[in-house]
């Protein structure tokens, strides 16, 4: 496919905020996602994490897709992306050691994250620097905003805080349930079914 | 637009009619069917109850209407199929329980449990369950066991003095001189109520047996395995939710399997997987997850038991 | 033999390239990094020694226990780690000990339910288990009490208690 095909590093952005979202739309990268919403201080540190490393790993990949041997490709972008995800884990261990110990084994499982490798595959190894950049901070934008929206719905409810900060009167009754993993799912189904309806509303105003 | 599709359903003779039972009319026996169980928890828990039993009845109404109507359909309350999952999901709360909980598991029993598969009969688990699951995971403090006991007195429910190796006489459980969930605690007021949905034939006999006769055969191999415990099956099937569960919960007919045996070996299932969470779990009671359970088992379980016409394969 | 070195070149120079440009990296990292990240680990630690001696102010690693220094910088008390199996995962403790009194109880880390087994973080009912003595076993419900819905989680903390308590039980 020729370069001139593929999308512009403008539409590249946009399309990684809502059009192609990776949480909403291509349901990638979940294993964080239930993971570590439990507060939205862990999902705002593992967003920033995952948007270093898919700069990173998209920059590189750029760089030097020119030397791919499409049968070794997967390998390359493997070891990229692993390089960067050790920097980070390491940088957050040395710097920000709490938050690294909260997020645990999840911070080093960025490795097998599947938006990266994706990013990688679709747009870094067919485009130039600065679509694959674009294309970065766009799904990480797009990921940042679907891991906080699903964090700020269950710390809110499950502890009645957001960033730790208490924002639900002091009688607010704790809804346990929504720090633990199920209410990770529930959360993550109702906005993207929110979602869904809002995109159908959208058409549906379109065509009328 | 395509001429709308009649509905049929392909069963083998003989046909017949089935002398008006309705959705509605369904729904208004099993509401009368547990009137003795209502009229028991007002009498032994004070009118608290009747507040409790009001409140998730008409939240749950009103999010139905709520959520249909935002389908398109506000008509399908009418049926009274909400009021029901209201009434009966109130039923298995503590009696002390505070009016929030009873709020968020109405609307989870009839927005996650119900609305979202597509309304009264598409929905997979039982809407009453899905809320009181979901509440028993949200607020822990008002759901545990020390819950079902009002501050000042002293006590347990039955089934956490099983835990600790202890019991009650067998009269208290039948009569429901003890403590528990707003509608089990009378094992006499569910076998009144489930006798009467039998005798209109609003309900099958098939799952309650099932329940019953399994819990009876595993209370005796405990007793078998165990001979000094003081928990023989009598306490076993009196105790806790079992018998109101048996009438009441497992018997949705939306939620449980189709087919005559397919039924009792669903009640069976039931009853297996409660005794295994009393016994083993980290919870005193464990009908409601096994009820949960076997619906997910229902679907499995209506292939297993398909109807054969007579004279010719399935 | 000069074509086929040329091929494996050609097949596998960028991975050669990138994994060699990838291990320089994260050996300097490494090397930067590291006295970083053992020293936040040590100073989780050493942190909690005020809180968990009486008197002490600051602490220092010896071994793998930790001396607890008061203000004169005179060693007053040492502190422990210990551990046990809950009812989400592995929990881990600090205690602080005076001679065979201990003095304090710290959850390094816990897995627990939150709303019921995190219960046992409570730094009162923490505070009950002080003044256990080592040599004799602290009971669940008399010494301590437990938490109601969270059984296996204050268990689990009194059992990892008694292990440090008496060494020759968790020793078997």
């Amino acid at each position: 496919m020729s370069e001139s095909s593929l999308p512009t590093p403008g539409e590249r952005f946009v399309n990684g905020v809502l059009p192609e979202n990776p949480v909403f739309r291509q349901l990638l990268g979940l294993c964080p996602v239930l993971a570590v919403t439990a507060t939205l201080a862990s999902a705002l540190t593992m967003s920033f994490a995952v948007a270093v490393v898919l700069l990173g790993a998209n920059v590189v990949v750029s760089l030097i897709r020119g030397w791919l041997r499409p049968h070794l490709r997967i390998v390359v972008f493997t070891l990229t992306i692993a390089g960067f995800v050790t920097l980070v884990d390491k940088t957050m261990a040395a710097f920000l050691y709490p938050m690294s110990k909260e997020l645990g084994p999840y911070l080093p499982l960025i490795i097998v994250n599947c938006i990266i490798i994706c990013r990688c595959e679709v747009c870094a190894s067919k485009q130039g620097v600065g679509a694959a950049a674009a294309d970065a901070l766009g799904q990480s934008l797009g990921f940042t905003l679907a891991l906080c929206a699903i964090a700020s719905v269950r710390e809110l409810l499950g502890a009645g805080t957001l960033l730790g900060f208490q924002v639900m009167p002091a009688a607010w009754p704790e809804w346990v349930v929504m720090i633990l993993p199920p209410g990770a799912f529930f959360t993550f189904g109702l906005l993207m079914a929110l979602l869904s309806v809002i995109q159908l509303h959208r058409e549906h105003r379109r065509v009328v | 637009m395509d001429a709308p599709v009649p509905s049929l359903d392909v069963a083998p003779s003989p046909h017949v009619s089935a002398g008006g039972l309705t959705t509605a009319s369904m729904m208004r026996e099993v509401m009368i069917g547990l009137l003795p169980v209502c009229g028991f928890a007002v009498y032994r828990f004070g009118p608290g109850v009747l507040l409790r039993l009001l409140l998730a009845m008409g939240l749950c109404i009103g999010f139905e209407a709520l959520f249909m109507g935002m389908r398109g359909r506000v008509s399908a309350i009418r049926d009274g199929s909400a009021a029901l999952t209201g009434l009966i999901f109130a039923l298995t709360l503590p009696p002390t329980v505070p009016l929030f909980v009873i709020a968020v598991g109405s609307l989870v029993s009839i927005g996650l449990g119900k609305v979202v598969f597509g309304g009264l009969g598409q929905n997979i688990f039982n809407p009453a369950m899905v809320g009181r699951a979901f509440v028993t995971a949200a607020f822990p403090a008002s759901m545990s066991a020390a819950a079902f006991v009002p501050d000042g007195m002293s006590g347990a429910t039955p089934l956490t003095l099983a835990r600790a190796g202890e019991t009650l006489p067998l009269v208290d459980l039948t009569t429901g001189h003890c403590w528990g969930s707003m509608g089990e605690v009378s094992a006499v007021a569910c076998l009144l109520g489930g006798g009467y949905l039998m005798w209109r034939g609003a309900m099958g006999w098939q799952i309650p047996l099932a329940v019953l006769a399994t819990s009876v055969l595993f209370g005796v191999f405990r007793h078998g395995v165990d001979p000094t415990a003081p928990w023989g099956w009598t306490h076993e099937l009196m105790a806790g939710g079992l018998c109101f569960g048996a009438f009441f919960i497992a018997t949705d007919p939306v939620s449980s399997p189709v087919s005559h045996s397919g039924r009792l070996m669903y009640g069976s299932g039931v009853a297996i997987l409660t005794w295994f969470f009393r016994s083993f779990s980290g919870y005193p009671e464990g009908f409601m997850f096994a009820v949960l359970l076997m619906n997910a088992a229902t679907p499995l379980i209506n292939q297993l038991h398909v109807t054969r016409p007579v004279g010719g394969h399935v | 033999m000069k074509s086929l070195i040329l091929h494996v070149w050609h097949q596998s120079g960028l991975l050669l390239a990138t994994g060699f440009f990838f291990g320089l990296t994260l050996g300097v990292a490494q090397v930067w990094l590291e006295p970083r990240i053992q020293a936040n680990r040590l100073s989780e630690t050493l942190d909690r020694i005020p809180d968990l001696v009486p008197g002490a102010v600051s602490g220092r690693a010896s071994g793998r226990e930790f001396e607890a220094l008061d203000a004169e910088g005179l060693v007053c008390g040492t502190v422990t780690r210990a551990g046990g199996g809950g009812f989400g995962g592995p929990i881990e403790l600090l205690l602080g000990w005076k001679g065979q009194e201990l003095t304090g109880v710290y959850i390094l880390a816990q897995n627990e339910t939150p709303g019921l087994g995190t219960r046992i973080t409570d730094p009162d009912w923490l505070k009950s288990f002080a003044g256990c003595q080592r040599g004799t076993a602290c009971v669940l419900n008399e010494d301590v009490d437990g938490w109601t819905g969270a059984t296996i989680s204050s268990k689990a903390v009194v059992d990892a208690v008694n292990t440090a308590l008496i060494p020759e039980v968790g020793h078997e």
